[in-house]
């Protein structure tokens, strides 16, 4: 019978007498946005690579932070991301030659969490599409090998490496999904299933997650309104930001104009036995005048009502 | 068990989807039941049951409409009836004016009725004007606002539904003893009373001590914290509303309410509803988010102080 608990994804913009901040902005604000998750029941906080030296400096150690998370009434820190959205001569995962960097601050990221149960180093596996095309074998391949070698680092230290794929990465269709899967090692490299980027990219993530099931190490459940069949996904400068026909991409869950299909995913998830985390993802929830703690209510409230009316009918 | 509900005061829907997403950050957060408040016209379609019908059908509509946004129902309507509105003529009236009587008494039996039809049980009323208006100056007022809010409670009572009267930091309730004169002057078994922890901390009293003296008339609870008292009385100069409570008066305050445990808060609200339970209040417990710029942000907040730093349940 499947385990499952929800995790939040640390996105969160509010405002202040500055304008709008994120909560890394003060310790009373990052105090006050863990509270209030914990408030809406999340028991598990997901956040990213890059933010864990300042949360190390506003809490003593990220130690001392899951201290406080769970002091607050939540589990713990369940993952962490990186990701490298756009390629430079330092670090682009297509070019073996910056893959020692990269490696190093994978290295990073999980030493500052060793000893804390972190499950999931979920990682973007590609930078933006337009910086890699032409998406040849090759550079499929170097890319493997460079998640294959993070993936056996950080599993030593108890966390799996899982990709979690861009609608606008350089590994988006089912077929090269399928290349590079197949290109990296199943003992080191997992698969993380965005629902939101796969419907995007026109991949469907209740059967991808069918076929991967095995390799699944987790999830971000959020909604989208669009598909792209215009190539919006290789146009540069930032196909995610400054798309030219679609403003906000990525919404919460029970807006009831999504085109993901949750119920089915829940269905397919208690079907495979699947026990995990499931995470709310709000990315950029404030596009167009958005407002993350109203959005995150209402996915909350989508999976209460909806989602775990599912698994106990189940 | 305790009866847990949230105040949408500080939300302004106007769409039925925003409607329903105000709803279910209420029900997220823990909360099945709201608060409403009154209002007017088409940019307040929740403020009177006329307009509640117009957009939902019938109460039993709305109940519907509820349910499908996780919230079991509704458990008190608050009433001013010295609020301008259209549906009133936009006359303000004053319960201390006995010629205003008949017309309270007509308008808050709309709000009883409503409760009433939807299984609500208190109509939550502003007895008086402000301070600085002085309803209260003329001989016979405190008769006046007695007669009138038994009046109320009459027919309140006849419908099931408590009537609460409820004293804010602006009151004129709040001056030399009006509110014990206007309690003794009304059938208890007609006339309860409101207590509003920030309210009463703004008004420099401590809810605890209040609650103690009144327990007797307290039929409804409101909770949320301050940070400021009005410590130099300043509700009683012309124009509190204006100057005080929308403009923070000499104090600077840009709000006056905030979230149940603010740095700074002037309310023990543990505190309080520890002395609540000792007590055995029985009535509705509302929670609000008043003055929140993020009512969202502030509802995420309290329900978190409440389950993890109360042990407060999920309703």
């Amino acid at each position: 019978m499947s385990d499952l608990k929800w995790s939040y994804m640390d996105h969160w913009v509010t405002d202040s007498p500055r304008g709008p901040v994120g909560p890394l902005h003060a310790r009373s604000y990052m105090d006050r946005y863990i509270q209030q998750l914990a408030g809406l029941g999340f028991a598990g906080f997901d956040t990213f690579v890059y933010r864990l030296p300042a949360i190390a400096e506003m809490y003593g150690s990220v130690a001392l932070f899951q201290g406080f998370i769970r002091d607050c009434g939540m589990e713990k820190i369940t993952g962490i991301f990186t990701a490298y959205p756009n390629a430079t001569r330092f670090r682009a995962p297509q070019v073996r030659e910056t893959h020692d960097q990269i490696v190093a601050d994978c290295r990073m990221g999980v030493e500052m969490c060793a000893g804390l149960g972190v499950e999931n180093f979920i990682v973007m596996p590609t930078t933006t599409y337009y910086d890699v095309e032409p998406v040849t074998a090759e550079k499929l391949k170097v890319t493997a090998d460079l998640w294959n070698r993070v993936g056996e680092m950080t599993l030593a230290a108890g966390m799996k490496t899982t990709c979690h794929f861009e609608f606008w990465g350089a590994i988006r269709t089912t077929e090269e999904l399928d290349t590079f899967l197949q290109l990296t090692d199943p003992r080191y490299v997992f698969y993380f299933c965005d629902t939101a980027q796969h419907t995007i990219a026109g991949v469907d993530p209740v059967a991808l997650f069918e076929k991967y099931h095995d390799r699944c190490t987790g999830f971000h459940f959020k909604d989208t309104r669009d598909v792209d069949t215009t190539e919006q996904y290789r146009t540069p400068p930032d196909p995610e930001l400054m798309a030219p026909d679609v403003e906000r991409w990525f919404w919460e869950m029970g807006t009831g104009q999504g085109l993901v299909d949750f119920p089915a995913l829940m269905r397919s998830i208690l079907a495979r036995d699947w026990s995990g985390w499931l995470t709310v993802e709000l990315d950029k929830a404030d596009v167009g005048g958005g407002n993350y703690a109203e959005s995150a209510c209402v996915a909350k409230w989508y999976i209460d009502h909806v989602l775990d009316q599912i698994k106990a009918d189940t | 068990m305790n009866r847990w509900g949230y105040a949408v005061n500080a939300w302004a829907p106007v769409r039925r989807e925003h409607q329903e997403r105000m709803l279910k950050v209420v029900s997220a957060c823990g909360f099945g039941h709201i608060e409403l408040s009154c209002g007017s016209g088409r940019w307040e379609p929740l403020g009177r049951p006329e307009w509640i019908a117009r957009n939902h059908g019938s109460p039993a509509g709305f109940l519907g409409f509820l349910a499908e946004c996780g919230i079991d129902g509704v458990s008190s309507f608050y009433f001013d009836p010295g609020l301008l509105t259209e549906e009133e003529g936009f006359i303000p009236r004053s319960a201390a004016d006995p010629g205003d009587r008949d017309a309270i008494v007509a308008t808050a039996a709309l709000f009883t009725d409503f409760l009433a039809d939807i299984g609500g049980s208190v109509v939550v009323a502003r007895p008086t004007p402000s301070q600085w208006q002085q309803p209260l100056a003329r001989p016979g007022a405190i008769g006046a606002v007695a007669r009138c809010w038994e009046a109320v409670g009459a027919y309140a009572r006849d419908r099931g539904v408590t009537l609460a009267l409820h004293v804010d930091f602006l009151s004129a309730l709040r001056a030399d003893d009006n509110l014990d004169r206007l309690l003794d002057a009304t059938d208890p078994a007609l006339v309860g009373m409101a207590l509003d922890t920030a309210e009463l901390a703004v008004a420099a009293l401590d809810p605890v001590v209040f609650y103690r003296q009144y327990r007797e008339r307290v039929v409804h609870v409101q909770i949320k914290n301050t940070r400021q008292a009005d410590s130099r009385d300043e509700y009683a100069l012309p124009h509190a509303e204006l100057n005080l409570l929308r403009g923070g008066g000499s104090y600077g305050e840009q709000r006056w309410f905030h979230d149940l445990d603010t740095a700074g808060g002037l309310v023990d609200v543990a505190g309080f509803l520890a002395e609540l339970d000792a007590t055995g209040y029985d009535g509705w417990r509302i929670v609000e988010s008043d003055h929140s710029p993020h009512p969202a942000e502030t509802a995420m907040h309290n329900s978190w102080f409440l389950r993890h730093v109360v042990g407060v349940k999920r309703s």
